[in-house]
């Protein structure tokens, strides 16, 4: 049994040790935080001399020796109780330190003080280290505190022995080792026990080469931290060994063979054979997911996107450019080598995430890179250098690689916020690597795992999640088709840029479109709702009374940002507005004051124009191409600027039209 | 709440105020005009211009079978990538020239019904889309 008592004063801290039998009582005492304060500056050399002199004399023969021998079994227990829950932190400890207080055990009147306010006080007032006091302990005594203590706090942690012992021989992890032992005492529901258990980690290995030393050989498990040791020592070994342990680990099946070959080829390699098989999980993920992906099983390769995207985040933090080995083993050993296996199965992972990404229009592309080297960034797994070399990959291949190889640079894998580094490239691949469907226009887009939510309906949309009794659309089978908008939602940063641009609507015209039960939503394509218009930026749906406004719409063979979409949302607008203004059911582009203007308008222009603005009789009757250009109109009318030169070119056409909306 | 709104709200409050005052078309106008926009049903447009720029223009209007009205609008720079792609695409080859395509919604797919691209004549009709 001892006793082990930590102290902090304006002259430095100590520790007193107390080890029975044979009794006795050990103080260390330590100049290491700062000299005295002001009022102690002004004294002469002898004065300090003097008080120093005193305080070793007291330190040499304790005056309370005796209390503390004859103190009551309950007086130590309140003193061990009130000595291991004084301090909440590690901040706290050394608060108090900078205070210049200590903070320990007093008796004045040969009591042990009562409450921990009182405590406190009166041991500021006494001079260190007097006012530290451990108490002798009976072996029945030591048993029953004993037991209090573990039935208290539990069973006290490996790590936190081990740095009660170091502290022991380093003064320095004294404080380190009362913060451990307070974290493990705290129940695992307190959101400080994790904090204080990091810190305690980070402290002990940055003040003892033991602790650290010790932190470096612990065996690697099958947990993200585990795996991160492991393939930070693979991501320092020559690239030909790399092979050796990357292949190893990435071979498939259950033999015992290949089990002790992995089992060899790790330990010999890495030095931790013992429970390395656990750990050649996070490779077998990786290949497993190649390999369905070779074999066309997508249904599987989206099942197992998460672990994926997983293990491949924590190798790619951990410095492991893994698709360039990959590729260095084949075409350095060829398809022949024992591990071409695996190794081709990395490379059609590889390549599968290299085709979604190509998928990806340009500036989604910019966005996830963007949002990747933020999060890493702030992680610290890059520097300002890597975030260059990743905006400049043209493959995802090249930008997780990129990451590998500035996040080995900087020893990434030892920073706390590698997980988050990890959970970063998780994110990324798994927004490449979604279960896949058909959009029912023969295209395949990924299915997002979250249904969409409500924040789509910007306006109140009462029929959506009731059944009004209006026919739905069924498929082949007669049963209620899933609608595929909820499959394929718009990002949400396009959700909240069609937001914005609801919000910019006055409220008049809000309360037009609430009125009128008129509800917006946000649509990835327009496609996705109505497969037949697929080559529309937004529309209105007047059977379902809702302008649906799509994020991308298709160019050329590939699908692009909508580019005008607060002209093209207050277009439809405009249409809505024509249709619904009047309850009866006459639109306001069959007013005879605007077929008026209209007409006016139209006979100044030349049937080329007609044609050019899609006018003339052969593109639309006349009530439709009234409704253009009212909608139009209506967009001009408020003093929006429109990126497409047709607006423009409408607007310079009917000029008698837009007065007709703007003389109010 | 700015001003510019606050004037907005101002504006659309008069245009509603306006528009209440103007006279209605006739019932019977009423019905003739819902009659042509019902007969309008299963067309889709779409055009490209170039203009002095060099820009090239594009416009998509369709009124679906299903009643769905909508717009697109696309535009190419001559900086942009598919500049060159667009330009064989449309059949534009200098400022000034245009592009259409008039499809009709026929027994459940898009059928030409006109089409006009300035480096061919006139092509003919029923062209599957």
């Amino acid at each position: 049994m001892k006793i082990i008592v930590v102290w902090i004063s304006r002259r430095g801290f100590g520790v007193t040790l107390w080890l029975p039998p044979p009794r006795c009582l050990i103080l260390v005492r330590c100049h290491l935080l700062r000299r005295p304060v002001v009022s102690d500056q002004a004294k002469t050399r002898d004065q300090v001399k003097e008080t120093d002199q005193k305080g070793n004399d007291r330190l040499e023969k304790p005056p309370d020796a005796i209390q503390i021998r004859n103190a009551t079994p309950e007086q130590r227990d309140a003193a061990l109780d009130a000595f291991t829950n004084k301090f909440d932190s590690m901040s706290d400890l050394l608060a108090i330190g900078e205070k210049g207080q200590s903070f320990g055990i007093k008796h004045d009147d040969g009591k042990v003080e009562t409450t921990e306010q009182k405590k406190r006080h009166k041991i500021a007032e006494d001079l260190p280290p007097t006012s530290i006091m451990a108490v002798a302990l009976t072996p029945e005594v030591e048993a029953r505190t004993k037991a209090q203590k573990q039935a208290k706090h539990g069973l006290i942690s490996e790590s936190a022995t081990h740095m009660a012992l170091e502290a022991t021989g380093n003064p320095a992890m004294q404080p380190v080792a009362m913060v451990r032992k307070h974290a493990d005492a705290l129940p695992d529901s307190d959101p400080q026990k994790q904090k204080l258990t990091e810190l305690s980690r980070e402290l002990a290995a940055e003040y003892s080469p033991k602790m650290r030393e010790r932190y470096a050989q612990e065996r690697p498990t099958n947990t993200p931290e585990g795996w991160l040791t492991v393939v930070q020592k693979i991501s320092q070994l020559p690239m030909d060994k790399q092979f050796q342990v990357l292949g190893a680990g990435l071979m498939p099946g259950i033999e015992q063979y290949q089990h002790d070959e992995r089992e060899r080829a790790w330990g010999g390699l890495i030095g931790t054979v013992q429970g390395t098989g656990e750990v050649a999980q996070g490779l077998a993920k990786i290949a497993d997911f190649g390999a369905a992906c070779i074999l066309g099983d997508n249904e599987r390769a989206g099942k197992m996107g998460d672990e994926f995207g997983a293990a491949l985040g924590q190798s790619i933090v951990g410095g492991v450019r893994l698709f360039e080995a990959a590729d260095q083993y084949l075409f350095n050993i060829g398809y022949t080598g024992d591990y071409a296996k695996p190794f081709r199965d990395v490379v059609a992972a590889g390549q599968k995430l290299d085709a979604q990404w190509n998928q990806v229009p340009p500036r989604e592309q910019e966005r996830v890179k963007a949002k990747l080297i933020t999060e890493l960034l702030e992680s610290g797994a890059i520097g300002a250098g890597g975030a260059g070399a990743i905006q400049k990959a043209s493959k995802f291949t090249e930008v997780l690689d990129a990451v590998a190889i500035e996040a080995k640079a900087l020893h990434a894998a030892a920073k706390p916020g590698i997980k988050k580094a990890a959970k970063a490239i998780n994110n990324a691949v798994d927004e490449l690597v979604q279960p896949v469907g058909d959009t029912g226009i023969g295209a395949k887009m990924p299915i997002p795992k979250r249904p969409m939510k409500d924040e789509t309906k910007m306006l109140m949309s009462k029929a959506d999640d009731l059944d009004d009794g209006r026919p739905r659309r069924l498929d082949e089978s007669g049963m209620k088709r899933e609608p595929i908008t909820d499959k394929f939602p718009p990002s949400k940063r396009f959700v909240a840029e069609l937001q914005q641009v609801v919000e910019g609507l006055s409220d008049g015209e809000r309360s037009f479109l609430a009125n009128n039960d008129v509800t917006i939503k946000p649509i990835r394509r327009v496609a996705d709702k109505f497969p037949e218009q697929n080559s529309l930026g937004a529309c209105y749906d007047q059977s379902e009374n809702t302008i649906y406004v799509a994020e991308e719409v298709p160019q050329l063979g590939k699908f692009v940002p909508n580019y005008d979409l607060e002209f093209g949302f207050r277009h439809e607008f405009g249409h809505v507005y024509n249709a619904k203004f009047d309850s009866l059911g006459a639109w306001i582009s069959d007013d005879p004051g605007f077929i008026t203007a209209y007409r006016k308008d139209i006979a100044k222009l030349p049937p080329q124009t007609l044609d050019e603005l899609q006018l003339s009789t052969k593109f639309k009757s006349v009530v439709r191409a009234r409704d253009e250009v009212f909608a139009d109109s209506y967009a001009h009318s408020i003093g929006l600027t429109s990126n497409n030169s047709y607006s423009q070119k409408m607007k310079q056409a009917f000029p008698n039209c837009l007065r007709y909306l703007e003389e109010i | 709440m700015t001003a510019e709104k606050a004037n907005e709200k101002d504006r659309f409050t008069r245009l509603q105020e306006k528009l209440a005052m103007l006279p209605r078309c006739t019932p019977e106008e009423r019905e003739a005009f819902a009659a042509e926009r019902e007969a309008s049903k299963g067309t889709m447009n779409e055009s490209a211009m170039m203009l002095d720029n060099g820009e090239i223009a594009v416009k998509t209007w369709c009124h679906g079978h299903d009643g769905v009205i909508g717009d697109g609008w696309l535009q190419f720079l001559p900086t942009d990538d598919d500049y060159e792609k667009a330009k064989q695409e449309y059949g534009l080859n200098k400022p000034g020239d245009n592009y259409y395509v008039i499809k009709k919604w026929v027994d459940g797919e898009w059928v030409v019904q006109e089409e006009k691209r300035p480096d061919k004549p006139e092509t003919g009709k029923a062209k599957s889309a």
